[in-house]
Order: structure tokens, then sequence, then C-alpha cells
């Protein structure tokens, strides 16, 4: 079994009368790429910066590598490498100033931070920036840039907070190819986001959070299986008799049906041939019908089903 | 060291305007102290004075005779237009009516409104012709006063008026004015302190207190005394450097080296230079935008500036703005100028204390800093809070 290097025990954190941490707990393994899911102001940044000691918090244990986690625990520091959710550069030095600074604070041997840099620039594909400063950056390198700053040292553990907000696709795919590289050379990551289809598409395990709580946490099919939705069917139709529609709703497996006039949306709790038999009914009864969509459920579905808010809705 | 060698970087970045600064002040300078002070002393001139003496008295002709030694005097015109046109071309400097009935009056021991004058240019040689008027007026009415008859009273005048009193300014000795350029340097060197470290620690400071950055270094291992040490070792490497700079300035305007009493001035715009930092420091903890540092920049040094003497001398500002000047370090500052320069009398005491305040402003702004970067750090982790 791996070891443990992240654990968080019953923390509670209280803004005046706003609870923004309630009880919450988390154990994170080595080697895990684990994921903090859940709309703005659940609580995932407030849980990081309690874990980086940050923030004083009002009840609870915190441990890293398997040691109490205090303001002072500057050895259990060294190993923690930290993007946050802004970037935190320094507008003044140049893109190789700030990787430098930022690794120097870590790293105190000249030579070995000087090839520290050389692969961390290397890493995030910043070689021909590394005399910019970070103002003529765009926004997607600036990004790069802000996580260079924080994986330079080598660190085992990595946290990263909402590190592709307002990042265009390609740098975004970028960054997420460069954690899931981290990861593959032995760091355990951290990773916290609103964004549903990056945490599916990178972390091993995931924790759901909502109103500081933490209300699900499992694999991706894990966290899929715990949810009656398996399949959703939608079809673009523009005339639904109520025959048609009460036959289709008592289908096997079938347990909602909605139509609002220009599109069916059937949903499914296991079953292999829920799209045929729908399908079937259709034809019967001569209604022709447009497109035709079958998805399987997200994690989006997970948050709604659980909390019975979208996590769209939720983070707005 | 690492952010040592990175905020020093920073403050370079941030030191392009500065330079101006620096460069303008030191040619200023140059021209200021090299400026031949020697103009600025005055010597009597002989003024054309035209007299009409309408009286002719004994004391008429004795006051003619008073004006006559040492100035030039011109035949009256025959009218008036003749007499404005040779005072409007400087023939004529000053023309005196002595009216019918002086020497009465003034043997009756009256002295106001006895004589009427007409002039154009002021000068200080016209300031001294209008006392020897009064001078006169003065004397013989003492002099008639003391029962002498208009005769002994005139001569008597006329003697005591003609001699000269060599005058030695005794709190203005030669050292003093040997260095008068270099006082007049280190008296504009607060504005010039003040914006140059203002504009360039400000920012800097500011630029590392940023949140974000500041999040970020409070995750790594570096434990903050050291962050702070380092910080403030190259804030004082930086404004030493400066205050170095100008003082090493002052020696090659001055042509040597600062020697007795003039330690105090090098003393003096040490502390300055601190309270230039510290007050610096204190506005960085409010994270000011550039153009909100450049606007308190100038507020701060031109207000202190020009509240305290730095611009205009102090006894020249009224009683109500020296008051409020009191309490701001460049009025102390400016206080051991002027005892340096021998415009108020020098005491050990008097710029001990005026060096102690200086001082205490420096230290008041360290605990209001201190007390602002308490306030603003409340929320952030500094020891483990958790319930056991």
């Amino acid at each position: 079994m791996k070891p443990t290097v992240v654990k968080i025990d019953n923390l509670v954190k209280r803004y005046g009368e706003l609870v923004a941490l309630d009880h919450f707990s988390l154990e994170i393994k080595e080697g895990e790429i684990f994921g903090l899911l859940g709309p703005n102001g659940s609580g995932k940044t407030t849980t990081i910066n309690c874990l980086l000691s940050l923030l004083t918090f009002d009840k609870g244990d915190i441990e890293v590598f398997g040691q109490e986690m205090t303001p002072t625990s500057y050895d259990l520091k060294s190993e923690i490498g930290v993007i946050m959710q802004n970037v935190a550069v320094l507008d003044e030095l140049t893109v190789r100033e700030n990787i430098d600074y930022f690794c120097g604070l870590y790293v105190t041997d000249k030579a070995k931070r000087k090839a520290l840099v050389e692969e961390a620039i290397r890493f995030v594909g910043l070689e021909d920036f590394v005399n910019f400063r970070p103002g003529k950056l765009s926004g997607g390198l600036l990004r790069r840039l802000n996580i260079a700053c924080g994986i330079a040292h080598k660190p085992k553990l990595i946290i990263l907070d909402e590190p592709t907000v307002a990042v265009d696709p390609q740098s975004r795919n970028k960054i997420l190819e460069g954690i899931q590289e981290l990861n593959r050379q032995g760091a355990t990551v951290i990773y916290t986001s609103h964004y549903m289809e990056e945490v599916e598409q990178i972390c091993t395990r995931i924790a759901i959070m909502d109103k500081g709580r933490k209300i699900a946490e499992g694999t991706k099919d894990e966290l899929k299986g715990m949810i009656r939705n398996s399949e959703t069917v939608s079809i673009e139709i523009l005339e639904l008799p109520e025959e048609a529609k009460e036959k289709i709703s008592h289908l096997p497996h079938v347990y909602e049906t909605e139509y609002d006039g220009e599109k069916l949306t059937v949903r499914c709790s296991g079953g292999r041939h829920n799209l045929i038999r729908i399908l079937g009914v259709l034809q019967e009864a001569e209604l022709g019908f447009g497109r035709v969509y079958s998805e399987l459920p997200t994690l989006n579905d997970v948050f709604l089903e659980i909390t019975g808010t979208a996590l769209r809705d939720a983070k707005e | 060291m690492q952010v040592f060698k990175a905020f020093l970087r920073v403050l370079r970045s941030k030191f392009g305007s500065a330079v101006i600064y620096i460069a303008l002040f030191a040619l200023v300078g140059i021209i200021m102290t090299k400026s031949d002070t020697s103009q600025t002393v005055w010597e009597k001139a002989a003024m054309a004075v035209v007299i009409n003496d309408l009286d002719n008295s004994v004391e008429s002709r004795a006051l003619a005779e008073c004006i006559s030694r040492g100035n030039k005097v011109v035949a009256p015109f025959d009218n008036e237009d003749d007499l404005t046109d040779a005072m409007y071309y400087g023939r004529v400097d000053f023309a005196l009516t002595i009216p019918e009935g002086f020497g009465a009056r003034i043997s009756a021991g009256e002295t106001d409104g006895l004589l009427s004058s007409y002039y154009i240019h002021e000068s200080y040689s016209m300031e001294n012709l209008k006392m020897l008027l009064d001078k006169f007026v003065t004397t013989y009415t003492a002099y008639r006063a003391l029962g002498q008859d208009s005769d002994a009273a005139a001569k008597a005048t006329d003697e005591a008026l003609s001699k000269e009193v060599e005058v030695t300014i005794a709190s203005r000795v030669e050292e003093e004015k040997d260095n008068e350029g270099l006082l007049i340097f280190f008296r504009y060197l607060p504005y010039i302190l003040m914006c140059v470290i203002m504009n360039t620690l400000c920012p800097a400071l500011t630029a590392m207190n940023k949140k974000d950055v500041r999040f970020r270094t409070d995750c790594s291992g570096i434990r903050p005394s050291s962050y702070t040490m380092q910080v403030f070792s190259a804030s004082a490497l930086f404004v030493g450097l400066i205050w170095l700079a100008f003082v090493i300035l002052g020696v090659v305007l001055n042509g040597a080296l600062y020697s007795g009493r003039l330690w105090l001035v090098v003393l003096n715009s040490l502390l300055f230079a601190l309270f230039a930092s510290v007050l610096a420091m204190f506005a960085s903890e409010f994270s000011p935008s550039g153009t909100i540092v450049n606007i308190l920049t100038q507020v701060s040094s031109l207000g202190m500036c020009f509240l305290c003497g730095v611009f205009v001398g102090q006894e020249l500002l009224g009683s109500g703005v020296l008051a409020v000047a009191r309490f701001l370090p460049a009025y102390w500052y400016i206080r051991i100028i002027r005892m340096l320069n021998g415009e108020i009398p020098f005491t050990a005491s008097e710029a001990a204390i005026a060096l102690g305040i200086q001082a205490a402003f420096v230290a008041m702004f360290v605990l209001l800093t201190l007390l602002v970067r308490r306030t603003r750090y409340a929320g952030v982790a500094t020891h483990r809070t958790a319930e056991a």
C-alpha cells in the first residue's frame, strides 16, 4: 500500500458566521493526481491555503508526508510546489530570473539551481521567451511561467489551484499534459478546478466539494457509479404525442423523460439497449426526428444528483 | 541571498526616473555652489541727488552738506518734466525738497513730515540714503533737546553722521562663509532624497509585497525572518549608496573633505534619507499603484519642502506655517542647516534636539509600518491555532 502524502482530518475553518470548511477530511496517497472539484466558493482554495499553513483554521489536523503541517514546517514546505490561481511572478524580472528567484527559495546550490531552472524552462516550453518580462507574454505563456516557478525545484507534492483559468485551449492542453508528465516523474498532485472535464481527464481520484463539505469521493467511475443515471439520450423532435412519451417513460431502465417542444431528453439507469428501444417507439408511431445523442454521465450529473444543482449553475 | 539579489534587480528596474532626478540635481548643485557669492555683498554706492532747498536755513544747509558727503549733488532742474526724465534715464537717483520752515520745525522738535522726496528705483543705496535723512532728523533734534543752539547742533550732527563704523558680523565666521555653497546644496537635498528614494524603493517593495508573490514566497522553505532581513539589507544598501553618492558629490562641489561642524550636515542628511526610506516602506504596505506613488512622492516632497523652508527660507515663512512645519522632519533638518550657515545661533543642545526629532520621526514610521503590516496580515497563519 502506498504511503499517505496528505491527510486532512476534520478540518473546520470559519470566517465569522460563514463556515468555509465544515469538518472536511481527506487522504491522498503517493503518486495520485487528486482532483478537488466544486463550484466557486465551495472551499477548495481555503482547503489549499489551510494545507499550506497560509491560513489559520479553527479545528482539525493536517499532516503532510506523515508530519504535522505548521507555518514553521520549513522542511515540509521545501517538498511542496504551489501553483496558485493567480499568476504570482515579479513583473520586473525576466522569465529566467523569475524561475531562478522562486527556485532559489528552495535550492541554494547555484549549479544545481541553474540546471533545474533550465529543465523547468524546457518543461513548460518557454525556451524562446527566457529574456522576456511577464508583461510581454500572452495569457497562456504567463500561466506556463507560473507553473515553471512552482515546479522548478522538483517538489514531491505539487498543488495546482485552478491553473487553467482564462487560458486558451492549446495552452490548457499543454498544461494538463505537463501535469500528467510531472505525475509520471513521481510527483503527487493535488488539482483543484471547477472545470469537470479537466478533472475527469487527468485525475486518478476526485473529491467533490460543496459549501465547505466533501459530498463525494472516489475514482471517476466510482463517482458515476454512485448515481442513478447511466445514460442520457437526447433526440431532436418537433412533434411528440403524449401517448408516445408515455410509452417511452415506461420502457425498462428509463426513470425520467422531458420534452420541451424541440428536444426529448430521456435518462436511463443501467441497461444496454436503451437508445434502440426509444427509437423503436418513435418509429412505431411513425414520428420523424433529427439528431440523436447518447451521453454517458458526467461529474456534473454526479454533482446535480447529489446536490440538486448543476456544477455550472452553482459556480455562478 | 536569493531575495536580496532579486530585490536589487527589482530596484534596478525602478531606478530609471531616479537617475533623471539625480542628474538634474547634480547639475543644479554645481551651478549653485560655483556661483560667485561675493556679488551679494553690499557696498555703499554714490547716488546722484537733486536737493531743492527752499528753506536755506542753518539746518537745511547742514542736511545738504551731510547728503553731499559720499553722494553726487546735481543742480536742480528748471521744471518737473526734466527732473522726471533725468530720473527715468538714471541721471538722477533721488530728488529731495527741503520745504520752507524746515529749520524752525526741526528746531521745535518736530520729526514727522519734514521733508519730501521722490525716487523711481529701489536699491540698498536708496534705503541707506533714506536712513541718513531719518538719522539727521533724530540726531539734530537730540542735540537741540540737550540745549545746544542751531549752529552747534548742526555741526555736532554733521560730525556724528560723518563717522563710519566698520562692522563685523560676529556669528558668521570665515568657515561658514566658505561653506555657503555646500550648505545651499544640502539645503535642497531633502527634496531630491524624497523623490529618488520614494520613487524607487516604494514601487520595488510594493512589487515584492504583492499578495500572490508573497503567498508563493510564504509557501516556500524560506523563513520569514530571513526574507525580511534580505529585503531590509537590500533596501539599506540602496539607500546607503544613494546617500553616499550625494555626500561624495558634496565633497566634489566643496573641493575638500568635510571637517568640523560640517559632519553634522552629513549626519543630518543620513537621518533624512532614513526618514524617506521608512516613509517609502510605510507607503508600500498599502500596495499603491505607480500613479499613486508618483502623486504621493510629489505631495510629500514638495509639500514638506515648501512648508519647512527648503525652497523658501524659514525666516520668510509665517508663524502659522512654521507651527505646522515643526511636526515635519524637514523643518528640523533645515534648522541644522541654518545653524551651520550662521542664520540662527548654533548650540550643541539645539543641534542634538533637531537630530533627535528626526530620529524620532524615523522610529515612529517604523512602528507604524509594523502596525499596518500586523493588521494587514492578521488572517495569515503565523502559528498553529487549531484546537486540540
